[in-house]
C-alpha cells in the first residue's frame, strides 16, 4: 500500500494541473487580500476626514473586528465580498482539476497493470487518498496565503463580539468562540475544515468519474453543475419550509453568511456523506470488469 | 473502394455529421434543461407571491424572463456577504457546458479522421454552427417550458414585460403601467448567450475546456456582483435591464457587443486552430 500511495502522491503533486489550479486559487487570494486592504484603507481615510478615526484611534466606533487581519481573512470576508465569493464558488471546480480525471485516464492502461499486483481496495484507496490531499491543498494554500498577506498590512486586533453585525460572525457561526477568544486558532481550525471539505469533494469527483467513459470534460464539470443545482434547488424545494441554515458545500466553506447561517451539523454531515457516496460509487466500480 | 472514400467531404457534410453526433451526445442534457427550466420558472413565479404579486398578473414574457431573472447589484456594507443567484448561474452554465464537451471529444476521436479529408476551416466553422444551433435549441426548450407554465397558470400570451416580473427580482425597477416590450431583451439574451459560448470554445482551445468553463463561471459571478456594461453577464439578466432599472444596461448595446464578439471568436479561434499541432498536444483536459 505504501508503495502505491507514494507513487500516486508523486504523480499528483508533480502534476502540472495542480500548478494551474493553485495558481488560479492564489491569484484570487491575492486579489481578495488587495480588495480587503484597499477597502480598509478607504475606511481609515474617510473616517479620519470626518474626525472619527478607525481602529484604536477611534473616538466613537472602534471597528476592531473589521479593521483586523482576522476580520479581513478570505473566509470571514468582512470587506472583500467579490474576490472571496469568486474563490469559494470556483473552489469546487479547482479541487477537481488536478487529479479527479486520473482514474478515467488510467482505467484501461496503467491501472490494469497495477491491479495485477495489488488489490482493488489498495488501488482505489491510494487514488482516493491522493485526491483528498490534493483537493484540500488547492483550497487551503490560497487561504493561508491570503491570511499571510492580510496580516502583513492590517493589525491583528482582537475581534469584538459587539461588532458581529459588521463581520457576519454570529454566535451560531462555525468556531465563533475561537474567533472572538483565540482568533489564530480559529484560522487554523477553519483552514483545516475547508481542507477536509475540499478533499472530500475531490474524492467524490474522482468517484463520479467512474461513471464516465473517455469524457474528461464531463468528469470535471458535471459534479460542479450538480453542486450548483444543490445550492439552488435544495433550499428552495427540500428545505423551503425550514428556515435557518444552509447545507451546501460552497456556503459550508465560508465562515460568514447572509441569511441562512452555515450549520456545523451540516458540515459534519457533509464530511460523512461525501466519503460515503464516494465509497458506494467505488464499490459499484469494483464489481465491473477492469478490462 | 467503399462509398465513404468516394463521397466528397464537404463543409455541409461535416455539419450534418456534427448535428447528428452532437445532438445525440447532448440529448439527455436537453431533458435536464426542460426539467430545470420548468422548475426554475415555477419557483420564480411562486417567489413572486412573497412580493404580493398576483400570479394572474404575469404574462408569458414575464415567465420566460424570470428564467434569467438574476439579482440586484451588490451594494457594499460591512458584514453583508455577496450571494450570487445560483439559479441564474446554473441556467447560463448549462448551455456553456453543453457546447463545451462535444468539439473536444470529436477532435480526440472521429474529428481527427475527418480532418484528414476536410479542411481545418470547415471543421472549425462546422463546430461553430453546431454551437449556434445548440444554444438556439437550448433557448427553444426554455421557451417551451415557459409556454407550458403559461398554459397551466392560464395567463395571457403577451410579449410585454410587467412590473410583476421586475418586482420579483429587483426592487429598483420602475415599469410603466402598460409594461415594456420584451423582444429586444430576449434577442439580446440569445445573442449574448451564443457569443459567450463561441468565445468559450475559442478560449477552450487556448487554455483547455475546464479552465475556459471556470472563466465563464467567474465572469457570470462578477457580472452578478457589479452592474457595468463591460461585464457581459449583465445583458443576460432581467434585473439589469436598462429600460426599467435605473443605471441598467441596454439590450441593444448587448446585441451590438454580441455581434462583434461572436464573429471575433469564430475568426480568432480559427486563426489559433489552424496553427495548433493537433497530434502532439493533449487537448482533452
Amino acid at each position: 500500500m505504501n508503495g502505491i500511495l507514494a507513487h500516486e502522491l508523486t504523480k499528483t503533486f508533480r502534476n502540472r494541473w495542480l500548478s494551474v489550479a493553485l495558481a488560479i486559487g492564489c491569484i484570487l487570494a491575492i486579489v481578495a487580500a488587495a480588495e480587503a486592504i484597499t477597502t480598509v484603507d478607504a475606511l481609515y481615510r474617510s473616517m479620519s476626514a470626518d474626525g472619527e478615526h478607525y481602529g484604536l484611534d477611534a473616538t466613537t466606533f472602534l471597528g476592531l473586528s473589521t479593521a483586523s487581519s482576522y476580520g479581513n481573512w478570505m473566509a470571514v470576508n468582512a470587506n472583500a465580498p467579490l474576490s472571496s465569493t469568486v474563490f469559494f464558488y470556483l473552489a469546487p471546480l479547482l479541487t477537481a482539476i488536478p487529479f479527479s480525471w486520473s482514474y478515467q485516464q488510467e482505467r484501461d492502461s496503467y491501472l490494469a497493470h497495477v491491479l495485477l499486483r495489488r488489490t482493488r481496495t489498495q488501488a482505489y484507496g491510494a487514488k482516493a487518498a491522493a485526491s483528498f490531499l490534493v483537493g484540500g491543498t488547492v483550497v487551503a494554500l490560497p487561504l493561508v496565503l491570503n491570511f499571510i498577506i492580510v496580516s502583513c498590512f492590517l493589525p491583528a486586533y482582537m475581534p469584538q463580539y459587539n461588532e458581529c453585525n459588521y463581520t457576519g460572525m454570529f454566535y451560531d457561526s462555525y468556531f465563533s468562540w475561537f474567533f472572538y477568544n483565540a482568533p489564530l486558532m480559529f484560522v487554523a481550525l477553519f483552514t483545516l475544515l475547508d481542507f477536509c471539505l475540499a478533499g472530500c469533494w475531490a474524492v467524490l469527483c474522482l468517484a463520479i468519474s467512474t461513471l464516465f467513459r473517455n469524457n474528461r470534460v464531463a468528469t470535471l464539470i458535471v459534479p460542479y453543475l450538480g453542486l450548483l443545482a444543490w445550492v439552488y434547488l435544495v433550499p428552495n424545494i427540500v428545505f423551503a419550509n425550514v428556515q435557518g441554515f444552509s447545507t451546501d458545500l460552497i456556503h459550508c466553506m465560508m465562515a460568514t453568511h447572509f441569511s441562512d447561517p452555515p450549520e456545523p451539523l451540516a458540515a459534519a454531515a457533509l464530511l460523512v456523506a461525501l466519503p460515503a457516496a464516494s465509497f458506494v460509487l467505488f464499490l459499484c466500480e469494483r464489481r465491473r470488469d477492469v478490462l | 473502394m467503399n462509398r465513404h472514400t468516394t463521397t466528397k467531404w464537404t463543409a455541409w457534410r461535416t455539419l450534418l455529421i456534427d448535428l447528428r453526433l452532437g445532438f445525440s451526445a447532448s440529448a439527455r442534457w436537453y431533458v435536464l434543461t426542460a426539467l430545470f427550466a420548468l422548475c426554475s420558472i415555477e419557483l420564480a413565479v411562486a417567489g413572486s407571491d412573497f412580493f404580493g404579486i398576483e400570479k394572474a398578473s404575469l404574462t408569458w414574457a414575464d415567465h420566460l424572463a424570470l428564467f434569467v431573472g438574476g439579482c440586484e447589484p451588490y451594494v457594499f456594507r460591512q458584514g453583508l456577504i455577496f450571494v450570487p443567484p445560483a439559479g441564474w448561474l446554473l441556467g447560463l452554465l448549462l448551455p456553456a457546458y453543453m457546447t463545451l464537451g462535444y468539439p473536444y471529444r470529436d477532435l480526440m476521436g472521429f474529428g481527427q479522421h475527418a480532418l484528414i479529408r476536410t479542411s481545418r476551416a470547415s471543421w472549425w466553422l462546422s463546430k461553430c454552427a453546431w454551437i449556434v444551433l445548440t444554444v438556439i435549441a437550448f433557448w427553444a426548450i426554455v421557451v417551451a417550458a415557459a409556454t407550458v407554465i403559461t398554459v397551466l397558470d392560464g395567463v395571457p400570451f403577451s410579449l410585454r414585460l410587467t412590473q410583476g416580473a421586475f418586482a420579483t427580482v429587483s426592487g429598483l425597477a420602475n415599469v410603466p403601467p402598460g409594461g415594456i416590450g420584451s423582444l429586444p431583451f430576449f434577442a439580446g439574451v440569445l445573442g449574448m448567450s451564443v457569443a459567450l459560448c463561441l468565445a468559450q470554445m475559442t478560449l477552450a482551445f487556448i487554455v483547455r475546456p475546464s479552465v475556459a468553463f471556470g472563466c465563464m463561471a467567474a465572469l457570470l459571478v462578477v457580472s452578478a456582483h457589479t452592474m457595468h456594461p463591460a461585464l457581459l453577464g449583465n445583458y443576460l439578466m432581467l434585473a439589469r435591464l436598462g429600460d426599467a432599472v435605473p443605471g441598467g444596461v441596454s439590450p441593444l448595446v448587448g446585441l451590438g457587443v454580441a455581434a462583434v464578439l461572436a464573429p471575433a471568436s469564430v475568426v480568432g479561434g480559427l486563426f489559433f486552430f489552424r496553427r495548433t499541432d493537433l497530434v502532439a498536444k493533449e487537448l482533452f483536459a
